[in-house]
């Protein structure tokens, strides 16, 4: 089902009548089926329903343990089984390219486009869950909860990467919404779909003929193309998200705002506070935080700048690969790692040697405001050139870039 | 307690007159980036001899936070 589509919007506007005319009680009943036969638009074959189900059922069997009543603990074993199981399978459902010459085609028939349905956003939820329900007191869910956070429909196809609790707030309470607040739902539907399918679309028609005509003017083309990569990304994806944040207000379950104006970012570091931010928060708190404290404790507190600039590179290669295998997602992570140490270590530097106040008096500069967004606003770009582009289109157009 | 972790606070963020408050959040200190931040758990953990799971350190947003989570771990 496109999101772009009458069947879209009727299938929408029949869970926003349903929800808001039933009685509550009746509410996750209602998000199931719809969630359920959302999904099944997108995979039609029984083997990958299956091979899915596996998925979720692995998960939830392990989140159920640790909250019933034996409310078993995790040591370092069941948790890599549950991990490792997730991941396992994720790798299969996804078909990654490292495990291709394992599952020969003909030896693992799964045809299916499950790459379509964000299967990486229900990993990333399930392992959020997992920990929530090892760590936190007091969770509440059960298989019809668990389904419906993990398959939400107007979640499902990429995100945003909602977390439990506020999940379940919304879920479990009436949808009641003021008038304003209808108005506000509607204008971001209105917003995404202009941006998503007008904006968007326009300058993706650029793309192509920036990459065609490449040789005609090597250096413009190169970083027009980088430019308009970036701004239809953007486009395309917060369109995306203003439909599903706008689409959540009517049915009481709305989902995190996932950018916040990524291309007015003065530094790497502030635009992965802007951009994608539920994915950022993800890595931040189950990648990055974890790896430092671990490298940190293990080092006895020493080599801290050190260990936070591994722990970045770490943090980014591994969220390369979740992109992808291809050389250029690494390529995307290493550059993105390498972007964010030298700003976090110019930083330190500039409020050393600047002291307190002249820091602050540098940050409020215009100037500085100014050229800073610009450099970022390149850095970006370049680094969306990386990731859609194989490795010679790259180097060539990198290097058109500077001259070369 | 608090004189504790106000020790931990200055050395860490490096400002000898910082004096804490319990809304005192990271966006108060221009210091306090997300390095400082895990920096500051791992002191406090030293300090008071407790450890902090995934779930707790994200709940940790402002001073207020960290007092209270030390005092239901059991750090009068």
């Amino acid at each position: 089902m496109n999101f772009f589509s009458l069947d879209f919007i009727l299938f929408s506007l029949t869970v926003v009548f349903l929800v808001n005319t039933l009685h509550i009680k009746y509410r996750e009943i209602i998000f199931l089926v719809f969630n359920l036969l959302f999904l099944y638009t997108f995979i039609g074959n029984f083997p990958t329903f299956i091979a899915l189900f596996v998925f979720l059922a692995w998960g939830y069997f392990f989140c159920y343990v640790s909250i019933s009543r034996w409310q078993v603990k995790y040591n370092t074993f069941s948790f890599v089984l549950s991990v490792g199981g997730l991941l396992t399978s994720f790798l299969i459902l996804k078909k990654y390219q490292i495990l291709q010459f394992a599952l020969s085609p003909e030896r693992f028939p799964l045809n299916h486009n499950i790459q379509i349905i964000g299967l990486s956003y229900i990993l990333f939820r399930i392992i959020h869950l997992l920990i929530e329900c090892q760590e936190r007191e007091g969770i509440k869910f059960n298989v019809l909860s668990y389904l419906n956070y993990l398959l939400g429909f107007h979640m499902l196809l990429a995100g945003p990467i909602q977390r439990y609790s506020d999940f379940h707030r919304q879920y479990t309470s009436n949808p009641s919404l003021s008038e304003k607040e209808n108005w506000t739902a509607l204008n971001r539907i209105l917003n995404g779909f202009i941006k998503k399918f007008i904006l968007a679309e326009q300058v993706h028609l650029l793309i192509p003929y920036f990459i065609a005509n490449h040789g005609e003017h090597p250096f413009l083309y190169s970083w027009l193309y980088a430019y308009s990569y970036f701004i239809f990304t953007y486009l395309d994806f917060s369109g995306y998200c203003d439909i599903v944040i706008g689409v959540g207000y009517f049915i009481g379950v709305i989902p995190p705002e996932n950018f916040n104006y990524p291309i007015m970012a003065r530094n790497i570091i502030d635009f992965w506070n802007r951009w994608h931010i539920s994915f950022y928060e993800w890595i931040r708190d189950y990648l990055f935080t974890p790896i430092l404290k671990f490298t940190l404790t293990r080092t006895r507190g020493e080599y801290l700048l050190i260990m936070a600039c591994l722990s970045y590179m770490i943090t980014l290669v591994l969220s390369g690969l979740w992109h992808g295998t291809e050389f250029r997602c690494i390529a995307w992570g290493v550059y993105h790692g390498v972007g964010i140490i030298i700003c976090k270590l110019y930083e330190l530097f500039i409020r050393k040697y600047l002291g307190q106040k002249r820091f602050k008096e540098y940050l409020a500069n215009r100037w500085i405001r100014f050229s800073s967004t610009f450099v970022t606003f390149q850095f970006v770009s370049v680094s969306f050139l990386i990731f859609s582009l194989d490795i010679d289109r790259s180097v060539l157009f990198l290097r058109s870039m500077i001259g070369m | 307690m608090k004189e504790k972790l106000e020790v931990i606070f200055r050395r860490v963020l490096e400002d000898e007159e910082l004096v804490i408050r319990d809304d005192m959040t990271a966006s108060d200190v221009e210091s306090w980036d997300s390095l400082a931040h895990i920096n500051l758990i791992l002191q406090i953990e030293n300090e008071f001899g407790v450890k902090f799971n995934i779930t707790e350190i994200q709940g940790l947003r402002c001073v207020g936070d960290i007092i209270n989570l030390l005092h239901r771990k059991g750090v009068s």
